[in-house]
Order: C-alpha cells, then sequence, then structure tokens
C-alpha cells in the first residue's frame, strides 16, 4: 500500500513540475550572442552589469529608447506554451515618462521557410507605466495572462518595450514565460520535430546507421579513406630487403558505437594482398590496451584446424594481456599460390594476380545485460566501457607470426610484442630492440623498420626491389625524419615508379 | 704609378662596401625549404634513420568545439569529416556539452568540417588543432504589430 501511495506521490509531483514547466531570462548569461545562440532574439535591448541599473542577479536588461518603426524588443524562443502569466520585472530608471510594454504571441507558419514565424502577431495584452505611479528605482511586476485559446499551442511570445521618456528609460529582468521551450538551436531555430526512430535508442533513423538495432548507431572508421595498407618484412630480427611484401594486406576497421558512444564492436575487414615470401607467415592484431575479458567473442578468422596458436573460448588468442586476434595463421588459407614456380603470392608481375579473400572479422564488445523490465534493458560493462579514444591508432598493434613460429613475431617500428614473443631474440642480429619502447622493431645500425602501415591503399613493391625504387620519396621522408615528403605515399608528379609497384586488391 | 695604386684603393673602398651592401639585398627565402635534394641515386643501403623516428603517416589532430552555455535539450548526430567528405567521427551529442576528440588522420588533411543538424562548419587545422562553436547565422525578421489605440488612465 505504502508503495502505491508513494507511486501516486511520484506521479503528481512529475505531472506537477510537467505543468509548471517555464521558459525563463533573466540575463545572466552576461551575453546577448549567447542568447541569440539559444534562440533568443532582441533589438535595442542591451545587457548590462552596471549596479545603477542591475536589479537581479549580476546582469539586467537595458531598454534604449526605441520607436515603433525600430522598436526595442525581446522575442522568445519557440515554446509550447503552457498555463499562467507571462512575468516579466521592470525597474524605472530616471526620466521615464510613461512607458508601455506590450506582449504578442507569434504563430508558427510552416509556409515562411526562413524563420517558421507567422505574418500577424497577435496582442496578449499592454502594460502601461504610468509617470504618476511610478518612483525612481522602484520594481514592478507586470503580468500578462497566458490565453487560453493559446495554451498547447507552439509560438513565440514578443515583448515590445516603449519607453516615452529620455534616456534611461527602464531595466528588464526574470523574464519568465509559462510552456516547454521546443527551439532546435541545431536547424535554424525552428521548433523541434517529432523524430522517427524505429529502434527506440535515441537517434533518429536519418541519422542512425543502424535504425533498426538499438544497440548500434555509429559508424567509426580509422582510416576515413578507405583500406590502409600493413606492408612487412618477414627476416626480422636479421636485415631484409626492404621490399616490403612478404605480406602486404588492406584493412579497415570499423568501430561501431551506441548511442551513448560506447564502443559494441570492431568490424575489421581485411584484404590479403601479398605474400611475397617463402614463409607460411600468419598474422595477428593486438588491440593494446583493451582486456581479452572485455570480449564477447570473435568471429570471422581464419585458423587452421593444426594451428599452432590457442585461441580463448571469444576466439581471442589465449595467454596475452591485451585483446590479441590472429585473422589467419597461415597466408595460404588466404591467398592462393599461382604455381608454376612463382616465388610468393602476387609479387611477381610475370605471374597473374590472384584475387585475395576480403575477410570480415567482427569482435563483439562484452556488456553485462541488466534487465529492469519487461521493456526496459539497460547494458553494463563489467569494466569501463571502451570508448573511441581506446581504439585507436595507438592502441592498433597488427604484426606478421613468421614461418609457424609463434615466438617470433613481427610488429610496426615502436610497436611492443605480445607475450608470446621470445624476448630473447631482441637485440639480436640487426635489431635494436632495447627495452626501450620507441626502440622496438628498428635497424641498429640504419633505423629501418619490418613493417610499415599507410592508411590509405597504395601499390606495394615488386619482388626483390627495395622500397626506394618504387617511391622515389621514401628515402627524403625517411632520411629527414618525416619533415620532408610526409606524402611520400601519394600518386603524385615524380613519385612512384610504376614498372617496379603491383597493386593486387 | 703612386697616383695609380691610390686611385685603385680609393676604386675599392667604394666597390667592397657597395658589393656587401648590395649582396645583403639579395632577395632570400622566408623559410628554408624543409625538403632534402637527395641524390637521385638515394639508396637504401645509404639510408640512415633517427632512431626517434616514429614512422608514422599519421598526424594526430584534437577537435575542440564548444558547446552552448545553456542546455537546449538538443542532442542529435554530430559528424565530423575531411574536406573531401570522408567522415572520422559520428556520435550522438548535446548541443550545451564541449566536445574534444584527438583523430590519427592522413597528413595530407589540412580541413575538417563539422556538420549538426543544418549547422555545417568547416576549420582549418592550426597547430594540429580545429576549434569549433555551435555559434550560426540565421534569418531575423523583426514582426510587424498593429499596436492597440491606447489612452492614458
Amino acid at each position: 500500500m505504502k508503495k502505491i501511495i508513494f507511486s501516486c506521490l511520484i506521479s503528481l509531483v512529475w505531472f506537477h513540475s510537467f505543468a509548471q514547466s517555464e521558459v525563463k531570462n533573466d540575463g545572466e548569461l552576461g551575453s546577448s550572442k549567447d542568447y541569440y545562440n539559444a534562440c533568443w532574439e532582441m533589438d535595442k535591448l542591451s545587457l548590462t552589469d552596471n549596479k545603477d541599473h542591475v536589479f537581479a542577479g549580476d546582469y539586467s536588461f537595458l531598454v534604449s529608447e526605441g520607436s515603433r518603426n525600430s522598436p526595442s524588443y525581446l522575442k522568445s524562443p519557440w515554446i509550447e506554451l503552457g498555463e499562467g502569466n507571462i512575468k516579466l520585472d521592470i525597474k524605472t530608471l530616471e526620466k521615464l515618462g510613461n512607458g508601455t510594454i506590450y506582449a504578442y504571441f507569434i504563430r508558427f507558419d510552416s509556409e515562411n521557410k526562413k524563420t517558421g514565424e507567422g505574418s500577424d502577431p497577435e496582442l496578449i495584452d499592454y502594460y502601461q507605466l504610468s509617470k504618476d505611479e511610478l518612483k525612481k528605482d522602484e520594481i514592478t511586476d507586470v503580468r500578462f495572462k497566458m490565453p487560453n485559446e493559446m495554451v498547447g499551442e507552439v509560438a513565440k511570445i514578443y515583448l515590445i518595450f516603449e519607453p516615452n521618456g529620455k534616456d534611461e528609460g527602464m531595466a528588464v529582468d526574470n523574464v519568465v514565460i509559462p510552456g516547454k521551450y521546443v527551439s532546435d538551436p541545431s536547424s535554424n531555430c525552428f521548433p523541434k520535430v517529432e523524430i522517427k526512430d524505429t529502434d527506440g535508442d535515441g537517434v533518429a533513423d536519418e541519422e542512425d546507421d543502424y535504425p533498426e538495432d538499438k544497440y548500434k548507431a555509429f559508424n567509426n572508421y580509422l582510416t576515413p579513406k578507405g583500406f590502409g595498407t600493413l606492408m612487412f618484412e618477414d627476416l626480422w630480427p636479421a636485415k631484409g630487403d626492404y621490399d616490403f611484401n612478404d605480406l602486404v594486406v588492406g584493412y579497415k576497421i570499423n568501430r561501431v558505437t551506441n548511442a551513448g558512444g560506447d564502443v559494441v564492436e570492431v568490424v575489421i575487414d581485411i584484404l590479403p594482398r601479398a605474400a611475397g615470401a617463402g614463409y607460411s607467415n600468419g598474422f595477428g592484431i593486438e588491440f593494446t590496451g583493451i582486456s581479452p575479458t572485455r570480449i564477447e567473442n570473435v568471429e570471422g578468422t581464419k585458423i587452421s584446424s593444426n594451428s599452432i596458436h590457442e585461441l580463448m573460448r571469444n576466439g581471442l588468442e589465449e595467454g596475452n594481456e591485451h585483446a590479441t586476434i590472429i585473422v589467419f595463421d597461415k597466408v595460404a588459407n588466404v591467398l592462393t599460390h599461382p604455381g608454376g614456380g612463382a616465388v610468393g603470392i602476387n609479387t611477381d608481375p610475370k605471374f597473374s594476380l590472384q584475387s585475395g579473400e576480403m575477410m570480415r572479422i567482427v569482435m563483439h564488445i562484452r556488456p553485462e545485460i541488466i534487465t529492469t523490465g519487461p521493456e526496459i534493458v539497460m547494458f553494463r560493462s563489467r569494466e569501463d566501457p571502451v570508448r573511441l579514444k581506446d581504439l585507436t591508432m595507438e592502441n592498433f598493434n597488427p604484426f606478421l607470426i613468421v614461418n609457424q613460429k609463434r615466438s617470433v613475431e613481427v610488429h610496426l617500428p615502436g610497436k611492443l610484442p605480445t607475450a608470446h614473443a621470445d624476448k630473447s631474440l631482441f637485440g639480436t642480429k640487426d635489431d635494436n630492440s632495447n627495452g626501450d619502447e620507441s626502440s622496438y622493431y628498428k635497424g641498429k645500425e640504419n633505423g629501418l623498420p619490418w613493417g610499415l602501415n599507410v592508411t590509405e591503399s597504395i601499390p606495394y613493391m615488386v619482388n626483390k626491389v627495395d622500397i626506394t625504387q618504387g617511391y622515389n620519396m621514401f628515402y627524403k621522408w625517411a632520411a629527414s625524419g618525416g619533415e620532408a615528403y610526409p606524402d611520400w605515399y601519394l600518386e603524385k608528379g615524380g613519385y612512384r615508379e610504376n614498372k617496379v609497384l603491383l597493386n593486387a586488391k | 704609378m703612386k697616383k695609380i695604386k691610390r686611385i685603385g684603393f680609393n676604386l675599392m673602398v667604394l666597390i667592397i662596401p657597395g658589393m656587401v651592401l648590395f649582396g645583403s639585398c639579395v632577395e632570400q627565402p622566408l623559410e628554408d625549404d624543409t625538403r632534402i635534394v637527395g641524390s637521385t641515386e638515394d639508396t637504401i643501403d645509404d639510408l640512415k634513420v633517427s632512431e626517434f623516428f616514429e614512422w608514422k603517416t599519421t598526424q594526430e589532430i584534437t577537435v575542440n568545439i564548444e558547446g552552448l552555455p545553456v542546455d537546449v535539450s538538443v542532442n542529435r548526430k554530430l559528424a565530423l569529416l575531411t574536406a573531401s567528405g570522408d567522415e572520422i567521427f559520428a556520435g550522438s551529442h548535446n548541443m550545451h556539452e564541449d566536445f574534444e576528440m584527438t583523430f590519427d588522420l592522413p597528413l595530407d588533411i589540412k580541413k575538417i568540417t563539422m556538420k549538426y543538424g543544418a549547422t555545417e562548419k568547416s576549420g582549418d587545422i592550426l597547430n594540429k588543432t580545429v576549434d569549433f562553436t555551435f555559434e550560426s547565422e540565421r534569418e531575423v525578421e523583426v514582426p510587424v504589430v498593429t499596436y492597440p489605440e491606447i489612452t492614458l488612465e
């Protein structure tokens, strides 16, 4: 019984507060521009913090002398008008003769594409300030009763201040209009329109990438120009031939977020393009900083039945500190060798290019579902939600697994190995990895890497031709520490030698 | 002979400062060209790279948006795009809240566009930052009203 009474009280309070909703303007933003941005309009009405004029808070509006052709006015945003009185406080200043305040309402007119304002404002009432009754600095409480026929209508309230004195006539403050603010500053201050939201996630269908899925709302691509390109050498820790084609994959990563901005799944499109190696290499991606326990499941990988990798139930590789996907354990699973004595796949122009198998891997972020009622389902992760800032290029750590040896990984320069890497290999042969994070997977003598990441789809080198011979500005870019030709990979005049480039897609 | 030598000396006295002065008037580039003019035969064997080079083809760009100072109860899609129309961010955003996010963008991107409802603005990337506000211009009409006849009481 107590519960029922409490519920009734809550309902009454809610109804009461809704019925009493008001739109206020007390000038305290202190800036006409801020009020304009919030869909108020005014002319010959300035905000003042002059203590002689302010009579409530830190700011009041000061009426300048206006005329009927060019009135001093305050025009409200669109309001769904409520019952009650339009209220404002007036403080009379020196030399006010008589003065009048007019209150009009302006109906919405959908035919008026500029402002939506109807052409014939209707008078609500007016209030006369008579010099016989007024005393300097006296505050007058002005009220206009909202006409019953306007309650529930969407309209603007238009207040005109007509002082008949000279100089400073009156200050205005605490404007209160009964009703609900329904202007939309993101749509030129037109009234808000009812949105179609099929899945009920709060995102309008026309703005929702997944209008029928309440758990997904927006696509957020890590590489906005489409596929990026990853290129690896596989002789690490020994120096390679720098053709960077022992494994070439295109990648596109979409971090799908829900209406609240949490990443709910990561869609990884992988296009294997070339494998210029004699080795049977694999390919994986670590999402640094994302705990494996955060992942519900991974689907779409290509793992052999006799794989060297041990997988967790959720599809991630076992034994890693960070969420690690083995995309494919053997490149032959995703790229077909052309035969005929070719060394590698898609790296020798004498052989026809093989089409790689486009892979789509989906990594679902784990939610914890709490059902709070038959209709309402709330999601709460056991840990903090994964946000876009947790899945940037900083956290993207792709790597090659050399010739079915799990302990030999090749990462991009400056990226750290996974827990499976054989630490004893670091610093051996030509590798400079010395424990300092920035030193990993860089050449001891020349600082050159074993892997490159370009965030666009670019051609790669034919076999045994080093990258400086296909990309003329690569040398200058690298030698200058990235200062010169940061666009070395683009197709610009003189940038590429196409005869030594291949472009399997 | 001595006279000739003296004339020659006087000429030198005039010419050398003149050369120095006029030499200083030779147009100098305002900035050094950072591009290295390398030999056309740069080979991978000669290439030596700083150990601090990060090998990135992206730049970190921070986008800041100043929210409106009052809650106008508008929450809708905020989209950020490159000048070529590629979307780099999409998400719901309250118009009265500030926004700040850092993106890894290709180095050739120089401009970002913000879309929020009918508001569309573009801003140049300056010091790896782009700043926006939700301020926008709109049509303003001063309504024509019929004033009532008033007699002073």
